[in-house]
């Protein structure tokens, strides 16, 4: 954070992942589907990026090609300098187990171990001891102190994607992948958790993609970029409310 | 509905083959014992058929009687007999038979066949003509006299060619003949494995008896046109007293019926092992079908909410168990099949060589098999099929509570009810020997233990699981204890499986110790000529004299045994022992509380002190004895004694027996060496002696004791053999329900996978929960199997509750091997769950 170049806005920030010409096809003959039809996208680090589209448009198959959890059928990904395509199952395994962190719509948590066990679960996954005082850090940042002992059927929908936030950054990853983490959210608990992510990026320098319907949470992001049949066809920076709706509705969305 | 259920089945077949095979196993084995012992029957029916098919009236001594393991004794009659019915009208050809034990002696000087355990041995005299079911093989000719021939089987095994001179061993002693011939019997190549050495009739007579003058039987061909009914009357006519006539018809059923009964305890021991198997397939059923019920609620509930009556929801899944259990039940009855041939290699491999040729496959046997593998799903899906219909249609909006344990003061009330219930009736059934009692018994203790099994379960899972390692442990640990009453029911097959195995192997143990107690404390000798021929025949009483004339040998003493029509008013069928009286004291110690056995003369008999007791009989007292040959005698009561596990329950004199019409055979020699001689210079002696005799084992004192322990081994292995399709099935138990455990937290492992569990973490994590299962069922199996295991080990032995032994070490050998067991049940499962899609898996709903 020393190194300083010129412009505010233009900082030229590390890339923490990006996709080269990607396509994704699934099917065959007659009944192929493009879900990636040629992306070409960098998430620079520190950022919290979100993705828009109409269902269909590849905007989940995205994250999941980023994620290492789906494969693509041309193209590359990388995270950092790795480059995805290359890794079997098991470098893919750890490389999301160490290097990049998870939050789903809903079933984020295992209904057997304790928000704590959760929260640590990567860490545990690979056989290491959890760093405590990072993990307090995390629970005290999150608001969920006093719930860690609880199991997950104990706890909120709120408090549950809390939970899987803390899980998501226990390992301090590259990036924070994130499908929907308030699609089963009320307003007020899905405002509290954008208002967390914000909080996550701008203190600990967290970088941050993430799928959204929502424009209200779009709105949190740093750039939003709007996926249709697969290609990138529209991105705005600083994104407001207004210009996010507006933008959909140029779309057609 | 009929046809949504239908329906809805179908479209799980793989589920339904998974449940099935438990059934599929059970009934395979059903199915495979009868067509194995209807094939062993079949197979001897045809053999009787062919001997006796050309003969048309039979002449034997109406005396017999039964022996304790099956079948008669029956005595002689007068050679004279034969020319008697030579004469009668309407005979056109009349051959005296004589038949008795004998061995062949091979090439390399081994004795062929194993009397005590397969087929028999024996000699008989050559049947010429239309009456004889021998075929001679080409280069051979009928036996002359001093000539032996062979069945083709004894020849081919012992490696014998036209021309040898072979030694038979008999009741006079070994003799050496030429083999003039090689005989096959009807089309097979020897009578049901038997091994047989024929003669002419003079030197079977001298060989077999010692004299002439005597047959066992005559066979009788009708001349043409002459009915076999009325020349059985009129041959019956001629006869003398003790001798009477049967028609051919008459002496084929009597056969086939005396083998019918030899086999049908052996046909209801293997039954047995299949029941076991098929209680083991119902809890695991049960098991299965519970958890698909909870797995489908939300969809019962539907069905219930858009109208379904509670009855069509129980009649669909009843419907459903049906389909299950039919198809499941004809299966393995094909399969059964394929088990009769592995029944049979099975019983080869321990040494029990039956003759069965072709497969027979009756139509009671496809009724049994479908009808009880259909029975058995259905009964066992009733209370899963009941749950299902109580489910209210409200809990199709509702989430799936995951199970806690429900009134558990009412489980554990029921639960222990249950378990002492059934230890009361097992121990009272034991004591009064009703087998069927001590099955329930055993059957309500292992209800009990599954019904208390849920509330053990979180304990015992807590506890074992905690020094699991890392997140997979404790994930695997969590998984197991998320619902105790799965776990529970899971383990639960595998409890009985193990809990038959741990009983087999604490009686067994016991029994091992109990067998060298008796040993060592009743036989004070030094060596033992020892024959494992359990009373068909022995070894001839030429090697105890030869013995008695060694320097070496201070005293050898032969051991026979033979049956008797015991007491005036109600007599019995009994067998007894008889001794020499002259040198048995030296080497036996059977607890003489009235009387010696040196004192022991012709008219006397030693009683155990049971059966004086359940006689009425004291020392002086007369007891009635009547023999194979006709002959009636009253013996005195000439000394009591207490242990009867050696003597039995009645000792007569050699020379007693001699006089009983009976063959006299040793079934073992045993013998002190002179005072002052070593060991070595014993052996070197007796053994220069005894190895004329290739069918006797010498044996030092302590080798001896432990072959008498060891041949418990035989059956012990047999039954374990057995059992182990019990477990088997247990393990589908848990295959199933792990399978089902997987499929139900899809998403769960789905999203492990993605924060980084790799796919070995995945399987390691199933495979320790299924261990875990496995340590609880096995675990209760191991206590439950403790407690059977002594409470039979103490009827068997009758001496308090203290004399029963516990073999920990095979026992953690049984735990091991079932948690690994357990283990490899879950490899495909555990597989699955590491190769999910995890984008697939994640999007479940």
């Amino acid at each position: 954070m020393t190194v300083t170049t010129t412009t505010p806005a233009a900082t030229k920030a590390a890339v923490a992942a990006r996709a080269v010409d990607a396509v994704k096809v699934y099917g065959r003959g007659p009944t192929e589907v493009r879900a990636l039809d040629g992306i070409t996208i960098e998430f620079d680090s520190g950022r919290l990026t979100a993705i828009m589209g109409p269902s269909g448009s590849g905007k989940s198959t995205l994250l999941h090609c980023l994620a290492g959890l789906d494969s693509l059928t041309s193209g590359k990904v990388f995270i950092g300098d790795t480059d995805l395509t290359t890794l079997s199952d098991k470098e893919l395994t750890v490389l999301r187990r160490d290097r990049v962190g998870f939050v789903f719509q809903a079933f984020n948590l295992i209904p057997t171990l304790s928000a704590e066990e959760n929260i640590t679960l990567p860490v545990a996954l690979a056989g290491r001891r959890p760093d405590g005082t990072w993990v307090s850090t995390l629970v005290r940042a999150l608001g969920i102190s006093d719930r860690v002992r609880h199991r997950p059927s104990e706890l909120s929908g709120g408090q549950q994607q809390r939970v899987a936030a803390a899980r998501a950054m226990v390992t301090r990853p590259e990036l924070i992948f994130a499908d929907e983490p308030t699609g089963n959210l009320d307003s007020a608990s899905a405002t509290e958790l954008l208002k967390l992510t914000r909080a996550a990026v701008e203190g600990f320098g967290q970088t941050v993609v993430m799928v959204t319907h929502d424009p209200k949470a779009a709105s949190y992001a740093d750039r939003v970029v709007f996926l249709a049949d697969g290609r990138i066809v529209e991105e705005i920076a600083s994104p407001t409310v207004d210009g996010i709706l507006d933008t959909l509705k140029r779309l057609g969305g | 509905m009929f046809r949504l259920a239908l329906k809805s089945t179908l479209a799980r077949k793989w589920r339904l083959v998974s449940t099935g095979l438990a059934v599929v196993l059970g009934i395979a084995f059903l199915a495979g014992t009868l067509v194995f012992t209807d094939t062993i029957k079949r197979t001897f029916d045809d053999l009787f058929a062919d001997i006796y098919s050309e003969t048309d009236a039979y002449v034997r001594s109406s005396t017999s009687i039964s022996m304790e393991f099956g079948g008669d004794a029956r005595g002689r009659i007068p050679e004279s007999v034969l020319g008697a019915v030579a004469g009668v009208d309407g005979v056109a050809d009349a051959q005296g038979l004589v038949q008795g034990f004998a061995q062949v002696v091979d090439a390399d000087g081994d004795a062929i066949g194993n009397p005590g355990q397969g087929a028999p041995t024996f000699a008989m005299s050559y049947v010429a003509g239309a009456l004889s079911p021998w075929q001679l093989t080409e280069g051979s000719r009928e036996p002359g006299p001093g000539e032996l021939v062979v069945d083709k089987g004894t020849a081919d095994k012992g490696d014998l060619a036209i021309g040898d001179t072979v030694t038979v061993l008999t009741q006079t002693g070994p003799h050496q003949f030429p083999l003039v011939g090689i005989a096959r019997f009807g089309s097979v190549d020897s009578p049901g494995g038997a091994s047989v050495s024929i003669f002419e009739l003079a030197t079977a007579q001298r060989m077999l008896l010692g004299r002439t003058g005597e047959l066992d039987a005559v066979m009788i061909d009708a001349s043409a046109g002459v009915d076999e009914a009325a020349l059985a009357t009129r041959v019956a006519g001629v006869l003398p007293e003790g001798v009477e006539a049967l028609t051919g018809t008459q002496i084929t059923e009597e056969s086939q019926d005396a083998l019918q009964d030899g086999l049908s305890f052996f046909n209801t021991f293997l039954l047995v092992f299949a029941a076991i198997g098929l209680v083991v397939a119902c809890f695991t059923i049960y098991n299965t079908f519970q958890i698909v019920v909870t797995q489908r609620r939300r969809e019962m509930a539907m069905l219930r909410a858009v109208g379904a009556s509670r009855r069509q929801v129980l009649f669909a899944q009843l419907l459903e168990a049906s389909v299950v259990g039919l198809v499941a039940s004809v299966i393995g009855l094909l399969a059964g099949v394929l088990v009769a041939g592995l029944l049979k290699a099975m019983m080869e491999q321990f040494g029990i060589d039956i003759p069965a040729g072709g497969t027979v496959l009756q139509l009671r046997t496809i009724v049994v098999a479908i009808v009880v593998g259909t029975l058995v799903t259905v009964v066992s899906a009733v209370l899963p099929a009941l749950r299902a219909s109580r489910i209210p249609p409200l809990a199709a909006l509702r989430d799936v509570a995951v199970g806690g344990v429900e009134a558990p003061r009412r489980r554990l009330l029921a639960g222990a009810a249950l378990v002492v219930g059934g230890a009361a009736a097992m121990v009272v059934g034991l004591a009064g020997s009703g087998v069927l009692l001590v099955g329930l018994g055993a059957l309500a203790i292992f209800i009990g233990v599954f019904v208390l099994g849920p509330l053990i379960a979180r304990p015992v899972v807590r506890t074992v699981g905690a020094p699991l390692p890392g997140i997979t442990g404790s994930l695997a640990r969590e998984n197991a204890l998320r619902n105790p009453k799965r776990t529970a029911r899971t383990g639960g097959a595998l409890m009985i499986g193990v809990a038959l195995v741990a009983a087999i192997t604490v009686m067994s143990a016991s029994l091992k110790d109990w067998i060298r107690d008796t040993f060592e404390q009743q036989f004070t000798g030094d060596f033992v000529v020892a024959t494992n021929t359990f009373g068909f025949g022995g070894i001839s009483p030429q090697l105890a004299a030869e013995l008695n004339e060694l320097p070496e040998v201070a005293t050898a003493s032969g051991v026979r045994v033979g049956v008797a029509r015991v007491g005036e008013a109600d007599p019995s069928d009994e067998e007894y022992v008889a001794i020499d009286p002259a040198t048995a004291g030296s080497l036996f110690d059977i607890g003489m509380v009235e009387g010696s056995i040196a004192d022991l003369s012709v008219d006397g008999v030693l009683v155990d002190d049971d059966e004086a007791e359940r006689r009425g009989l004291g020392a002086g007292d007369p007891l009635d004895f009547q023999f194979l040959n006709g002959t009636s005698r009253t013996l005195t009561v000439q000394g009591i004694y207490t242990e009867q596990d050696m003597a039995g329950s009645l000792v007569v004199s050699h020379a007693l027996h001699e006089q009983s019409g009976t063959d006299q055979f040793d079934l073992s020699v045993y013998i002190e060496k002179s005072s002052g001689m070593s060991d070595e210079a014993a052996e070197t002696a007796i053994a220069s002696v005894s190895d004329a005799y290739p069918n006797a084992r010498l044996q030092s004192r302590a080798e001896y004791i432990d072959d008498q322990a060891a041949q418990l081994d035989q059956i012990i292995n047999l039954m374990y053999g057995l059992l182990g399709l019990a477990v088997v099935i247990a393990l589908f138990s848990i295959a199933n329900s792990m399978s089902l455990s997987i499929y139900e937290r899809t998403r769960e492992l789905g999203l492990l996978r993605a924060v980084g569990m790799t796919r070995r973490q995945t399987r390691a994590s199933v495979r320790w929960e299924s261990a875990l299962i496995a340590v609880l069922g096995t675990g209760l199996g191991i206590l439950v199997g403790i407690f059977f295991g002594w409470s039979m080990s103490i009827t068997i032995r009758g001496a308090g509750l203290g004399t029963f032994t516990i073999p920990w070490t095979a026992l953690l050998v049984v735990v091991v091997l079932a948690v690994l067991g357990g283990v490899i049940a879950t490899i495909r499962p555990a597989r699955r769950a590491a190769r999910l899609d995890i984008l697939h898996a994640i999007a479940t709903e």
